[in-house]
């Protein structure tokens, strides 16, 4: 018995031996990927995992800057209308079958075509035909502007200059799926074993709800530079248990944190804690449709100006958030957005401005104003809330009454859609690093993207100018310019700009927090 | 009683069909959709989602063609998990959430009516006390209060046991404690009362004075009747240990069913959340049936009665 033990143990002893040299990794991943179907994912877990397993004609570096993907190098003619793809002739599917241009043509008409139900197709309607085709109005996929001159040649007509194109192309909508696997499995290609990708990683296991693994994949072009032998993704849905996991060592990468233990892990776990903005706004929109708000401009600027946003990062939200003075983020590339007027002002100055404005625009203790502010149901949106309802009440007294209405995330979105509101919170992620996807959202023809149903001519023609500069400095200019005319018209209150909350172990070396909160691990190593 | 569980079976078959009519109705009364998302789709994007998942025929149709697909055994494709059909997302959770339920019941009757037993044969001792201190403990403590506690000390200070996950037996042992102990409560009061009753009653006193030893007027006279009361709790119980383990699966991230039942609730994944419905359904009838059959084998009077 002992002896057998004793073998036992040494035996285990010998598998294990190897298994200490591997580089693996643990990451907490909130939810469980809806898929791993690059061209119907639409959540952060699906696509954190997928740009592991495949890799488009551009890719992210380890500061999600665009590098070099399938595509070794581009050219952009000069009127901006088209681009053509030098594609690498060392890319490789995991199955070992060259990754080439053909593989694209595919891929592009996959993610327009109705049949797949793509949510993010309307990221490639600048490629010439493609929002014909996702619409169904057009049939003939070879219509598409994207086209494969040889193997290694890939060319694509746009309809307009797009100088965010390249950011397009980094989403995992433009990333080429493999065409025998969807045609042999149907929906189960996703499946380990079926899935063949192209990135720096291939799928190993899939445990619905448990766990995801991905090991290094031989065939990957870089593969040298791929340092992790697997990395484990966990779905863990709740901050806390996520912290214990963190803490019992069952994970070296956490998704997030909890809130309240905040002050406890900046005393305690200071190393671990790693932060960075997003590109992402946390505001409330008025609805200009209807009174209150509707055409009153005064009455919107008191209720912002009102706000002490410093108070409100640094007591409610106090994760490092940063205060909210424009709607879009200062994170965002090659774009300084333009500050509400009275960034500067004193707070004394900016309750008097506001009380002031407040009455011109009509409101006083005989004619109080009287709205509801409406927000999905969540702890962290009613502090909030509530926060602001005080200030509000300490600069304008019983001139205002504030109803609050919560409801679950769903009916909020359905009710929001339907314009029942008449304040209500909103958050807005950036599809891809420009200014555009923030400045899209309030154009007037944006339909229901823009929530508080913004229409300011001059405002749209900025814009719209500025979509088809090509330019770095005048787009900017322009955006700018649009963005200074909406931050006086006060379609929405900006509150405060999103950051990444992670804890991550000391001994996992080059992960950063990008503004996309994408991590490739192909940068990523553990040095235990 | 192959007729009874027939004609149970075939009476169930009602039941189950107004569960699902319920279910898929109430689903679409709640406004929102399974593709509102912070982001508003384009119209045309929309309709294709629309399309796809035939949520743009009229809603009868969409009825007639969800009970035809049930008949087929097909409990359709996911909405939030393009990828998969409910059916693979059920298989995959459902033997997790009856592992996690059989052993945490199994568990919480032996040590129950063990201690019921105990504190009964001797009542108003330092073991009745103990016991019934201990069970009222198990009562008073709700399991979300419990769960992070065990997980903090086997967990995370002493570093014996996993805090999360499913894999191995030992990431199965924290959830299972954690489940189980508010039943070990329950049902040790059940049976520490009905095995009060049970032995002051009259067969008791005879068989006593007939001079049997006391293992045998405890285990072959007294335990039979004393588990009738915990028997009809065990019918409720194990359906709700199974479906009821939310709590505990979300702590402890076990990939069992209980979180689709929430979750495809908020995502409004209609076809998830009704077949795990009709599952639960399933599961329920047919623990309902196993009890009342349970009942004629312990109590004979209820047998020549049927």
């Amino acid at each position: 018995m002992r002896v057998a033990r004793l073998t036992a143990f040494l035996l285990a002893l010998l598998i294990a031996a190897p298994a200490l040299a591997q580089q693996t990794i643990a990451i907490g991943n909130g939810t469980e990927p809806e898929t791993l179907d690059p061209h119907k994912a639409t959540d952060v877990s699906s696509a954190e995992i997928i740009f592991q397993l495949f890799e488009g004609l551009v890719s992210y570096g380890p500061d999600a800057a665009i590098v070099p993907g399938v595509a070794e190098r581009w050219e952009r003619s000069a009127d901006g209308l088209g681009y053509v793809f030098h594609l690498r002739d060392t890319a490789r599917w995991s199955d070992g079958s060259p990754v080439t241009a053909e593989d694209f043509v595919y891929s592009f008409r996959r993610a327009l075509d109705p049949k797949t139900g793509s949510s993010n197709a309307l990221l490639l309607y600048p490629i010439r035909q493609a929002e014909a085709i996702a619409s169904g109005k057009e049939k003939d996929f070879s219509k598409l502007g994207v086209r494969a001159k040889d193997p290694h040649t890939l060319e694509i007509d746009l309809r307009g200059p797009t100088p965010y194109f390249l950011e397009l192309m980094a989403h995992h909508i433009a990333i080429p799926v493999p065409r025998r696997a969807i045609e042999q499995w149907g929906e189960q290609w996703i499946q380990p074993g079926h899935l063949v990708g192209n990135g720096a990683f291939k799928l190993s296991e899939w445990v619905p709800q448990s766990k995801i693994t991905v090991v290094k994949s031989a065939t990957y072009w870089d593969a040298t530079a791929v340092k992790l032998d697997s990395a484990t993704f966990r779905p863990i849905e709740n901050e806390t248990p996520e912290f214990n996991a963190f803490r019992a060592g069952e994970i070296d990468v956490t998704y997030t944190l909890p809130i309240p233990q905040l002050p406890s892990i900046r005393q305690n776990m200071k190393e671990d804690l790693q932060s960075g903005p997003l590109l992402a706004s946390y505001f409330y929109s008025f609805n200009l449709t209807r009174p209150p708000f509707k055409g009153n401009a005064k009455l919107r600027r008191a209720l912002s100006e009102a706000i002490d946003r410093e108070i409100l990062t640094e007591k409610i939200t106090a994760a490092g958030e940063q205060p909210a003075y424009s709607f879009t983020p200062p994170a965002i590339r090659d774009y300084t957005p333009p500050t509400l007027p009275w960034k500067d002002k004193s707070k004394d100055e900016r309750v008097a401005e506001a009380k002031h404005l407040f009455a011109e625009a009509g409101y006083s203790t005989a004619k109080p104003l009287k709205f509801e502010l409406l927000y999905n149901t969540l702890e962290q949106h009613k502090r909030i809330a509530l926060a602001i309802i005080a200030m509000w009440k300490q600069a304008f007294g019983a001139a205002i009454e504030v109803k609050l209405r919560n409801e679950e995330f769903k009916v909020m979105l359905a009710t929001e859609r339907a314009r029942q509101f008449e304040m209500v919170r909103m958050g807005w992620v950036a599809d891809y690093d420009d200014v555009n996807s923030f400045a899209d959202q309030l154009l007037s023809d944006a339909g229901p993207a823009n929530r508080p149903g913004y229409a300011n001519p001059d405002y749209d023609r900025l814009v719209h100018q500025g979509q088809v500069t090509l330019d770095t400095k005048e787009r900017a200019r322009l955006y700018a310019e649009a963005e200074a005319i909406m931050l006086r018209d006060s379609p929405v209150i900006p509150l405060y700009f999103y950051v990444t909350k992670r804890l991550v172990k000391p001994y996992v070396q080059g992960w950063r927090d990008t503004v996309n909160d994408v991590h490739m691990l192909k940068y990523v190593s553990v040095n235990r | 009683m192959l007729r009874f569980i027939l004609a149970r079976l075939l009476v169930s078959i009602p039941t189950l069909f107004i569960i699902v009519a319920l279910t898929f109705f109430m689903m679409r009364l709640a406004p929102g959709g399974p593709f509102d998302r912070e982001r508003a789709l384009p119209p045309e994007i929309e309709a294709n989602l629309r399309a796809t998942y035939h949520l743009d025929e009229p809603l009868v149709v969409q009825f007639c063609r969800y009970v035809g697909r049930l008949l087929h055994g097909d409990f359709g494709p996911s909405f939030k998990y393009p990828d998969r059909s409910v059916t693979e997302l059920i298989a995959a959770g459902a033997p997790v959430s009856f592992r996690l339920g059989i052993v945490a019941m199994a568990l919480a009757l032996g040590i129950g009516i063990t201690l019921g037993l105990a504190a009964a044969w001797r009542q108003n001792s330092w073991l009745d006390h103990s016991a019934m201190a201990l069970s009222m403990t198990g009562i008073a403590v709700p399991n979300f209060v419990l769960a992070p506690l065990l997980a903090l000390a086997f967990g995370i200070w002493l570093h014996w046991l996993p805090v999360q996950g499913w894999e191995g037996f030992s990431s199965t042992v924290l959830p299972t404690l954690a489940l189980c102990f508010p039943y070990i409560a329950a049902i040790a009061r059940l049976t520490r009362g009905s095995a009060l009753e049970i032995l002051s009653s009259d067969f008791i006193r005879t068989a006593r004075a007939k001079g049997l030893p006391e293992r045998t007027v405890l285990i072959r006279h007294a335990l039979k009747p004393t588990l009738m009361p915990v028997l009809s709790f065990l019918g409720p119980a194990t359906a709700g240990i199974i479906t009821g383990s939310v709590v505990i699966e979300n702590i402890f991230q076990v990939p069992g069913l209980g979180r689709y039942f929430i979750q495809g609730g908020l995502n409004r994944d209609y076809t998830l959340v009704l077949g795990v419905v009709l599952f639960y359904g399933v599961l329920i009838i047919l623990l309902n049936l196993a009890v009342d059959l349970a009942y004629g084998l312990l109590d004979p009077r209820l047998r020549t009665r049927r």
